[in-house]
């Protein structure tokens, strides 16, 4: 049950990066429409990819029974699916 | 138990059991309505006088029976009030704090989703009139029943402390989890005040869908508390008989045995 | 009511809901209608990409970047704070006080980038793009009040000098809920500083 602090640190890590990189994404795009709309693709992968470690990792999710982790794991894939989805019909 | 009092838990019992199902039909009733009456979904907040003047002016019939059903089913909620009451009080015991504060809200709240149903009643009885009156009446009737969150957000916020803030086995504790969620949710309704359109005017997702759906499930939910706690002995009779089983002759040594075979203590005869 | 340790019967691991198990129908429950307001966003842009991008451009994309580092901080330091409070180390405090204190630095920042769309005469009705970024920050503002408060619940429980037996449910279940605030803000943020393109 005891969790490696370790652990917990390389998760901030990834966020931390995962958010810096969402961040250039937002600056650096060009004018271009294709580019844009898979610069925000990305992001919101990243951002369901981040939500998904925050529930794995800091709500220790990953050690909940198997219903709990298939909410969450559920939850991200249809969610995020849904949401890029929308964004991109249309 | 005695027998006399064995019967009044019994009707009791039934009693709540007959709320618990109005509270259920209260549901069915206003969601019927609303669809007849051809609220759901809602008329839009943007519309001009006169489109809403000629949406009262189509199937006025069919809307006028919804609106009936819906006077039924919105006063119906006063059985889940009521019901719930009960369940809070044998919850609380005295002095019944929160059980009051619950009773007493949601009876206001009970008279505005009433009055919701008797002002669209009055929009629709002449849609011949000046179409701004019958704008204003729709506006008004809307009002009451989605602007008026603040009472149904203290009935259930009542309920959660209740239920998570005392020792209890009547109730779990998830239901009083769903009420902080109920409450939480109705939460964005009073701002339909400011829009027009968008997501927070009064038949956009936050004002209408979210709190529509949200107060479906939590009547429901009331029902099913209801009927639940009502076949679930009072927590004190509970740990007596649980006592009881554990030392069976501890308690039956030293009362006298009624030759009648009929027992006046309370306590010594509830069932294993 | 509480949850205890359970063996999982395929993997043979023991698992362990956080916090209450009920407190999950309103974790459920919010991330739920978050999910359906995150679609409306998206669905109402379509019937106006021009006015969401031009809408868009008015927020500072960097103040996002930042509340989201505060955010993520402050759930890093919860977690440290639930793993060291069950290992039973007393000296718990400052970690909840961190948090506390990246919560109120979101706050801070929240209230800034407001205030100064506010100025330039940017509000909840000025067209439906404000009207999201309004009730979704709002929305997920009174969370993090919520949340805020829990914490200093949390840090009062988990310093006090004799343990109670719910003390770790209650701190286990704080924590869920503001991990739960920043799980919301990661996807937040994406969708109304970056979807304007």
């Amino acid at each position: 049950m005891t969790y490696s602090p370790s652990r917990n640190d390389i998760a901030w890590v990834a966020l931390v990066v995962a958010t810096l990189l969402t961040w250039f994404l937002g600056t650096s795009h060009d004018d271009e429409v294709g580019a844009a709309h898979a610069g925000v693709v990305v992001a919101l992968v990243l951002a369901f990819a981040k939500a998904w470690i925050v529930g794995n990792e800091f709500m220790e999710i990953r050690h909940a029974p198997r219903w709990l982790r298939s909410v969450l794991a559920g939850w991200v894939l249809v969610a995020g699916s849904g949401l890029i989805g929308i964004y991109l019909l249309g | 138990m005695s027998i006399a009092s064995h019967q009044r838990a019994a009707a009791n019992a039934r009693f709540q059991t007959a709320l618990a199902v109005t509270g259920f039909l209260a549901v069915v009733l206003i969601f019927v309505g609303l669809l007849l009456a051809q609220y759901l979904p809602a008329p839009y907040a943007s519309w001009s006088p006169e489109r809403l003047d000629e949406f009262y002016d189509s199937h006025n019939d069919l809307r006028r029976l919804g609106i009936v059903m819906m006077l039924f089913g919105t006063t119906m909620f006063v059985a889940l009030v009521s019901g719930m009451k009960v369940v809070l009080a044998r919850i609380e015991g005295p002095p019944r704090t929160l059980a009051t504060l619950q009773a007493n809200i949601g009876a206001a709240g009970t008279v505005l989703l009433m009055l919701f149903a008797m002002i669209t009643a009055v929009a629709a009885y002449r849609p011949e009139r000046n179409p701004e009156i019958t704008q204003a009446l729709h506006d008004l009737g809307w009002y009451m029943a989605f602007i008026s969150a603040v009472p149904f957000i203290i009935q259930a916020l009542a309920i959660a402390v209740c239920v998570l803030g005392n020792k209890q086995t009547l109730l779990p504790r998830w239901f009083g989890y769903l009420n902080i969620s109920v409450a939480v949710l109705l939460l964005p309704g009073v701002s339909m005040l400011f829009f027009h359109s968008g997501p927070l005017s009064y038949h956009g997702i936050l004002t209408y869908w979210v709190p529509l759906f949200d107060f479906g499930i939590w009547m429901l939910a009331m029902a099913w508390a209801i009927w639940y706690a009502s076949r679930r002995p009072d927590p004190a009779d509970e740990a007596l008989a649980r006592a009881q089983r554990a030392h069976p002759l501890s308690l039956d040594d030293e009362l006298p045995r009624p030759t009648d075979g009929r027992s006046d203590d309370a306590r010594t005869e509830v069932p294993a | 009511m509480s949850s205890p340790d359970v063996t999982d019967e395929r993997s043979g691991t023991r698992t362990h809901v956080p916090g209450e198990a009920g407190l999950w129908i309103l974790i459920c429950a919010d991330l739920f209608v978050f999910t359906i307001l995150f679609a409306g966003f998206l669905v109402d842009r379509h019937d106006n990409p021009a006015m969401f991008s031009r809408s868009g451009q008015e927020l500072t994309l960097a103040i996002g970047v930042a509340n989201t580092l505060v955010l993520l901080t402050s759930s890093l330091l919860v977690a440290r704070f639930v793993q060291r409070h069950r290992a039973g180390d007393p000296a718990v405090g400052r970690l909840a006080l961190g948090a506390i204190g990246c919560g109120l630095l979101f706050l801070v920042l929240k209230v800034f980038e407001w205030t100064h769309l506010a100025s330039n005469d940017f509000g909840p009705v000025t067209d439906t793009f404000f009207s999201w970024y309004f009730v979704l920050t709002g929305l997920h503002l009174v969370h993090l009040l919520f949340g805020l408060t829990g914490l200093f619940v949390a840090r009062r429980v988990a310093l006090r000098r004799e343990r109670k037996e719910h003390d770790g449910l209650v701190v286990e279940g704080i924590a869920t809920y503001w991990h739960m605030v920043d799980l919301l803000w990661l996807v937040i943020f994406p969708l109304v500083y970056l979807t304007a393109v």
